[in-house]
């Protein structure tokens, strides 16, 4: 290793005369095992720190919400569970038939509903050409 | 809007999210405050017009966003008790009596650039830590080239002053 053109070269950098190329081999030289002379140790510290704060991030581990609603959750779960078991059981009991039956019921009544319910769409169609139209005029 | 712009312009915010948090940690000293900073400048990122979004330079735009912000916060007297409370500590834990070891190496270093004018400070960030050209930093500072190089030299001198010092008392 040239010291003698590191020397020249930190007199350099000190002034704010060095190129970027150079900063980052004295920063190189400086975090690399190498041994280095006495009178320039004492700066290696300036250059570890540069070094090491490029990688400084955003503190991403601040999570107030979930973290502080983990615990509540899980209470949430358990109670919510605790009072579903004798629920279901109970639901169990009455006829299947009587369900699928009253399931049918549903399912026709629907059907029709949505039947009208399309009727009813398809006028829309008809207020979009007007919209268009009065459009027209308005502009 | 096309998908694929806005998942383009999220990546960017995304990778220079690291960035901007550093540079207004370096302004504010507190990582609290820089850490809100860092949210209000992506929020003032986000609400850019369409067109401004295509920015070639967003990295800079962003520098310039977070650079004025810091010094608007610095400028509210709360920022200034909060950053003074944050340098006592520090200045408690590197006692020059003791022996400087890694650590307090590093802290020590932390506190002699902190301690720089605002200026100085966000050129030394700039170029030593973020490592941008002078015509990048001097778009960001908006001031001309020279008075970058003036603030730069300006800096380095203190620092190196400094650390003469450290060794004529005899430690480091």
């Amino acid at each position: 290793m040239d010291w003698d053109k590191i020397h020249l070269l930190m007199d350099r950098y000190f002034e704010g005369e060095t190129t970027l190329e150079e900063e980052a081999s004295l920063r190189r030289l400086f975090n690399s095992a190498a041994e280095i002379p006495e009178d320039l140790k004492k700066y290696q510290p300036l250059f570890t720190y540069f070094e090491q704060s490029q990688h400084t991030v955003f503190p991403t581990t601040k999570k107030p919400f979930s973290k502080q609603f983990i615990p509540w959750i899980a209470v949430a779960a358990s109670v919510l569970i605790i009072f579903a078991i004798p629920f279901k059981s109970q639901q169990q009991t009455p006829d299947e038939q009587q369900l699928q039956q009253a399931y049918e019921e549903l399912r026709s009544n629907m059907n029709v509903m949505s039947t009208y319910l399309n009727k009813g769409k398809k006028q829309f169609a008809y207020l979009e050409v007007w919209n268009q139209t009065t459009q027209k005029f308005i502009k | 809007m096309p998908l694929a712009i806005e998942n383009n312009f999220v990546d960017q915010i995304e990778a220079l999210r690291d960035k901007i948090f550093r540079v207004t940690k370096r302004l504010l000293i507190s990582s609290d405050e820089a850490a809100d900073a860092t949210q209000e400048v992506i929020i003032k990122l986000w609400q850019l017009d369409q067109n401004d979004r295509k920015i070639e330079n967003m990295e800079a735009y962003s520098m310039t966003i977070a650079k004025n912000y810091c010094l608007d916060r610095l400028k509210s007297k709360q920022a200034n008790q909060l950053s003074l409370v944050e340098n006592q500590v520090t200045k408690r834990q590197t006692g020059l009596e003791r022996t400087l070891d890694y650590k307090n190496q590093w802290e020590w270093v932390n506190k002699l650039i902190n301690d720089l004018p605002e200026k100085e400070r966000m050129v030394i960030q700039l170029r030593d830590i973020e490592q941008y050209e002078f015509d990048k930093i001097a778009a960001i500072l908006d001031v001309p080239q020279g008075t970058v190089r003036v603030y730069l030299t300006r800096a380095r001198k203190k620092i190196r002053t400094q650390f003469l010092k450290i060794q004529q008392h005899g430690l480091g």
